[in-house]
């Protein structure tokens, strides 16, 4: 499917301002796909949601603020996309993709950490959908607690507690005591 | 946060983040395209910019000459600043002996209005009887001149009024 962005053509100031996005934007674009796609429990509306994004944040980018954080500013608007899904979406995957712990993984020879890896992805499709998002959040894109309350609207304590109540599970799943 | 939760915290990260799904290429391809269509539109930008600016730089000119052009206009009619005159002491001063001619060209009276003089030319024959139109009347002492700018309206109450006083 293409990407429908807007007619840029017909604003010449627009060139640059996209420039400057596309600049920003194209470090953080593999880490934010894997984001929407993890969230979504790999469904192929994934890639929707992330040209949705990436739209999104280009036709906005014009109300950036230079004295926040870019990328926190583009997965807030990642979020919001996602939240938007959550409500449409009747069904996600619930299975994990058959690539996972075959390629790309750290430490291929190590088969104690490739079962951990699929465990704990498989826990995380579990989880509630505005949880699992947080779970990503923290712990494969590495926000901090409040940077995460203030891209999904939420007071940090009520992040806290997601993040709380997710290391008990994890802690059952791996087998350690909670 | 309690040690044993930062050594899982570290584990679950070591874990979430060994493996990811990857950008499509058919994704990014697009997304490559789009930056090499913004590259192109801002480099478009530089050039038109900066015939933009000589464009800009022109039409100034050009609205500058346009604007300065009535003060360089070479006029038989000479000029009256009108905001060296002193303001109006009696509208109804009796017409001088000395007949003038006003600008042809519209002025602007020290109140800020503009006018545009209807009488060519005036002189104490035809002062009562030509204007057709009275705006203000201005009293020139040193040359014992009287200008008279005017509007249709008003001509009938100079009139009367000048009557009355015995004009």
């Amino acid at each position: 499917m293409g990407m429908q962005m807007p007619d840029e053509t017909t604003d010449q100031r627009q060139g640059e301002v996209s420039q400057s996005f596309w600049d920003l934007f194209v470090p953080h674009r593999q880490s934010l796909y894997a984001f929407i796609k993890k969230s979504l429990n790999y469904s192929e509306d994934a890639d929707d949601i992330f040209q949705e994004s990436v739209i999104r944040a280009l036709r906005y980018f014009s109300g950036y603020h230079a004295d926040h954080p870019f990328r926190s500013w583009l997965y807030s608007i990642a979020h919001n996309e996602l939240k938007k899904q959550y409500k449409s979406l009747s069904s996600m995957s619930m299975a994990l993709p058959e690539d996972i712990c075959l390629k790309d993984v750290v430490n291929e020879t190590d088969p104690l950490l490739i079962e951990e890896v699929r465990r704990l992805h498989e826990l995380a499709m579990e989880l509630k959908n505005a949880w699992r998002e947080v779970f990503f959040l923290y712990y494969q894109d590495g926000f901090n607690v409040e940077e995460i309350a203030m891209m999904t609207n939420r007071s940090g304590g009520h992040v806290k507690f997601i993040l709380n109540r997710i290391r008990k599970a994890v802690k059952v799943r791996l087998g350690e005591k909670p | 946060m309690k040690e044993q939760d930062k050594w899982l915290d570290e584990r679950i990260r070591r874990g979430i983040q060994a493996w990811s799904p990857e950008l499509p290429k058919s994704l990014d391809q697009e997304l490559n395209q789009r930056m090499a269509a913004g590259k192109q539109l801002k480099d478009n930008k530089t050039k038109s910019g900066v015939l933009g600016k000589w464009a800009a730089i022109a039409a100034a000119l050009i609205l500058g000459v346009i604007l300065l052009m009535p003060l360089f206009r070479t006029d038989s009619t000479e000029m009256i600043n009108l905001a060296k005159f002193p303001k109006v002491q009696n509208p109804f001063i009796a017409p001088p002996a000395l007949a003038i001619t006003v600008p042809k060209m519209p002025i602007t009276v020290p109140s800020g209005k503009r006018l545009a003089p209807i009488v060519p030319s005036y002189s104490p024959e035809n002062s009562v009887s030509k204007p057709r139109q009275l705006d203000i009347i201005m009293n020139i002492p040193d040359k014992n001149i009287t200008i008279v700018w005017t509007q249709l309206e008003d001509f009938d109450l100079l009139s009367r009024k000048r009557k009355g006083n015995g004009l």
